[in-house]
């Protein structure tokens, strides 16, 4: 058995002690990390994919250097994301029809024009696009770049020969970070 | 988001782990899943798990309802938090007994980085007691970059409240992905002097204890302390968890049947350590191996005062459990396809329970004498006068028993919008004849790509806690006996669940139906199915009369409801959240039909945070009830009704390497009560206040 203390005086010696480390912790500068407190979501999906749009621009030669639009195909999954990604720095035009946006430097195509890849691959004919689906097996079917979730991390698909059908040139360093290359 | 093409590949997005066993969005996930994260925690001012519980939808959480498990948490009106399954990083820290999951002040999540709350019936992955709610608290892992991470923190407030925290993360080695985190949590708090803010209720106290010298003026504490370790090295894992916490032993009984004395203390811990190791067989095998060894005990010290007389109390009722289990768990995770995937895994657990024991005296662990002999029997009498009616009831018995267990489910994307679960558990435990099955089945389908709809039908199962069928004590009126027959309770539910999602916009709605059967019946409410006897003596002249009584299992109930909740970034400074619930209860047993068990049918909750500035978090939340139901009022009838609480949370970011907040909880000192164990009014925690700071390193 154990005497029972009254309560409030059990620990009062170490709670002081502690309360003084902190206070001399606290009086020192030494490199304290900020917090990443936010009042929103954390980062999503299509905050994600936004990135990575912005960053192909990067990673990706064009003939004639680009239009500087991306046109986004279907349902805009993005929801202001995209804007935010780009920052202005390059403008976004949006259409139900591939027609529309032959122009664009990437296309994006959206979950809503799931399974009829090869048409729109078709409907964009020669244009010089990098085009961009989120859509499993995607980049099989002639697109050039998928987009794909594992879950909660991303996986890159990518089809050098429809690449090289629309003119562009693919850095390695992107092209090694693919989890499957399609060739042909 | 100005990160490399290296970086954004790391990038992972906010999912859940606990539905499934597996990442997956929450849309994915089945069944209604909440999540609390990081930012949630800090903004609102979180500091245990308990102050989590009561802000969540569909629960309904009673602060001192009993000393032996502190706060009771009533999910989706099925009240007992026996019920649910607590997971820490995924391993399970229930007590191994089957005890009520403590809900005191020693469960910290200061250093969680999310909590997943999965809602409705777990068992088809976690087995036993998975009834109403899995809740799985995830630590923060160190940063990648390899520096380290320390954070300290305190807060001291009105009460003699005092807490202090400390938690510290390093990667030591990146490549051999060796790293250490932990943290230590320290609260001590007086609580609410319920003699002066509730003075009416407290005479009856006041009244009795004044005869007998002391204990007029309440002995409350509030002490946790919580401590956690994690050891990674490589694809290797060591994690430690150990709880210990003590409050009055008085706290929630009601009447005058306990006395807020010095004496008085409830102390119990846990102690839980998992060893794992994933084994990423290929790319689509991977099989994860854990031991665990979990440890329970009631502190020898630990006690009831009682009235032994109108001028003396009553000092040798103390109380004793020590319990054990160590289990082993096998898990394939298997990608038999794109489109299917299969969970696959095995369990066994070998339990050695001294339930919670009356020893007179008090237990002493170390002695030569086994608890069982310490404990000696409980004496009575079936005919006064007769002494060939003695029979006897041993204080103290050791519950031994293994289980084993097996599951399969199923993963199925049927078409690019629907999607299939289907799986199964079978689960032996060695005390019961027949196996307990607990199937689950799920079809998740995406209508657009905003918005998720689900259904869910999953059966549970409790299994029969040592704690309730040993229970053996004298209670003054009753005098209870074990149950060594006990059998499982199962419940089946239907859930259909609708989720929205849209740029900064997350509302969800559930329905759900469910029945439950076999109920256990705890000895404690004395209803007619309880009773052995209605009379029995505890000596041979047949002065001391009791009522002879012990758990069983029999009748059925069922619960039905929605909740309603959601999120939303309203613009860039201002966040709120929402939620209502309503829910129904009936339980039938032996002809009798109970409702509602001391909750309110009505929940809603509303709160926000405001950045008034980069700097400046203003985070005001309000918690209402409709009255809850079957409670005897007592001298509280006032405080009884519709019972409300508002708290105000501000965090100040001083510098990037200082916060100070304030919190205020139960702001505008709002008197009011909720039920306790006896079903009877017991007053809440008026104001509490506490200002603090936090510095990270």
């Amino acid at each position: 058995m154990t005497t029972i203390q009254p309560t409030g005086i059990r620990s009062r010696g170490a709670f002081g002690l502690l309360m003084r480390l902190l206070i001399i912790a606290a009086s020192w500068n030494l490199g304290l990390r900020g917090g990443d407190l936010r009042a929103e979501p954390a980062v999503t999906e299509y905050d994600l994919k936004a990135a990575f749009l912005y960053k192909f621009v990067q990673f990706v030669k064009w003939p004639g250097g680009g239009s500087g639009i991306i046109g986004i195909l279907g349902d805009d999954p993005f929801g202001g994301k995209l804007e935010k990604a780009l920052q202005g720095r390059l403008s976004i035009k949006r259409s139900r029809k591939p027609e529309d946006l032959k122009t664009c430097q990437i296309v994006f195509v959206a979950k809503s024009e799931r399974g009829n890849a090869s048409g729109i691959i078709a409907s964009l004919g020669d244009a010089k696009v990098l085009t961009v689906g989120e859509s499993e097996g995607f980049a099989k079917q002639g697109g050039v770049i998928g987009i794909l979730m594992d879950g909660d991390q991303p996986r890159l698909e990518i089809n050098t020969a429809a690449a090289r059908r629309a003119g562009l040139i693919i850095s390695a360093q992107l092209l090694k970070l693919a989890s499957r290359v399609f060739s042909s | 988001m100005e990160l490399s093409l290296e970086d954004l590949m790391q990038v992972k997005l906010p999912t859940v782990t606990t539905a499934s066993k597996k990442s997956e969005k929450v849309t994915e996930a089945p069944g209604m899943v909440y999540v609390i994260d990081k930012n949630d925690i800090r903004l609102r001012g979180y500091s245990t798990l308990k102050d989590v519980l009561r802000d969540l939808p569909g629960m309904e959480l009673t602060n001192n309802y009993f000393s032996e498990l502190g706060s009771q948490v009533s999910v989706r009106g099925i009240t007992s938090s026996n019920k649910i399954v607590v997971l820490l990083n995924g391993m399970r820290v229930n007590p191994p007994g089957g005890e009520y999951f403590p809900l005191r002040s020693d469960f910290s999540v200061r250093r969680a980085e999310q909590i997943e709350v999965i809602y409705g019936p777990g068992s088809t992955l976690y087995g036993q007691d998975a009834i109403s709610a899995v809740i799985n608290v995830k630590t923060k892992q160190p940063p990648a970059s390899g520096k380290a991470e320390i954070e300290l923190g305190g807060e001291v407030g009105v009460n003699l409240e005092r807490e202090l925290y400390g938690s510290f993360g390093k990667v030591f080695d990146t490549a051999r992905n060796f790293s250490f985190d932990g943290y230590v949590q320290y609260h001590d708090s007086d609580l609410t002097p319920i003699d002066t803010e509730y003075p009416n209720w407290w005479q009856a106290y006041r009244a009795a204890a004044a005869p007998k010298g002391r204990g007029t003026t309440p002995e409350r504490q509030d002490y946790g302390l919580n401590a956690y370790a994690h050891l990674q090295l490589g694809d290797f894992s060591l994690q430690s968890w150990f709880r210990d916490s003590r409050r009055s032993s008085a706290e929630g009984y009601g009447g005058t049947a306990l006395f807020y004395v010095n004496e008085a203390l409830w102390e119990d811990r846990s102690w839980v350590t998992e060893a794992k190791y994933d084994w990423k067989i290929s790319d689509k095998v991977k099989l994860t191996s854990a031991v665990t060894a979990n440890w329970y005990q009631v502190d020898p010290d630990t006690r009831y005062v009682e009235s032994a007389s109108p001028t003396t109390y009553f000092l040798n009722d103390f109380k004793y459990a020590n319990g054990t289990s160590y289990g082993v768990e096998e898990t394939f995770h298997v990608d038999l396809s794109k489109k299917l995937s299969m969970v696959f895994g095995g369990t066994f657990a070998r339990y050695d329970i001294i339930p919670k024991s009356t020893i007179p005296g008090g237990a002493d662990p170390g002695s030569d004498n086994s608890i069982i002999q310490q404990g000696g029997n409980f004496v009575y009498y079936t005919v006064p006068g007769d002494a060939t009616s003695r029979h006897e009831i041993p204080r103290a018995v050791v519950s031994q028993y293994n289980r084993y267990g097996t599951y399969l489910e199923f993963g199925w994307q049927l078409a690019p919008k629907l999607k299939l679960i289907a799986g199964s558990r079978v689960d032996k435990d060695t005390r019961i004849s027949d196996p307990s099955y607990t199937p689950r089945g799920a079809l998740i389908y995406n209508l657009t790509d905003t918005l998720t709809l689900k259904y869910t039908y999953s059966w549970a199962y409790i299994s029969p806690a040592p704690y309730f069928g040993f229970a053996t004590y004298d209670r003054g009126d009753i005098l209870n006996t074990s149950n060594p027959n006990l059998q499982p309770e199962t419940s089946k539910t239907h859930e259909l669940n609708i989720t929205y999602n849209k740029k900064a916009i997350e509302v969800g709605l559930s329905l759900y139906y469910g029945d439950q059967e076999n109920l256990i019946l705890v000895s404690d409410v004395a209803s007619q199915a309880n009773i052995l006897s209605n009379r029995v003596y505890l000596d041979l002249a047949g002065t001391q009369t009791r009522v002879l009584t012990n758990t069983v299992n029999g009748g059925r109930s069922r619960n039905a409801g929605l909740d309603f909740y959601g999120k939303a970034k309203l613009n860039r400074a201002l966040s709120l959240w929402f939620s209502y619930s309503y829910t129904t209860y009936e339980a039938s047993t032996t002809g009798t039909i109970t409702g509602l068990n001391g909750i309110s049918p009505h929940n809603f909750r509303l709160g926000c945070t405001w950045a008034v500035t980069p700097k400046l978090f203003v985070t005001p939340s309000i918690t209402i009830r409709s009255t809850p139901r079957n409670v005897d009022p007592g001298w509280l009838s006032g405080e009884l009704t519709n019972p409300w609480e508002a708290n105000l949370h501000i965090l100040y970011k001083a510098t990037d390497k200082m916060e100070l907040y304030i919190k205020l909880q139960n702001a505008t000192d709002n008197h009011y009560a909720l039920t306790s164990f006896t079903s009877t009014a017991n007053p809440q925690e008026t104001f509490s206040g506490v200002v603090g700071v936090r510095i990270a390193f």
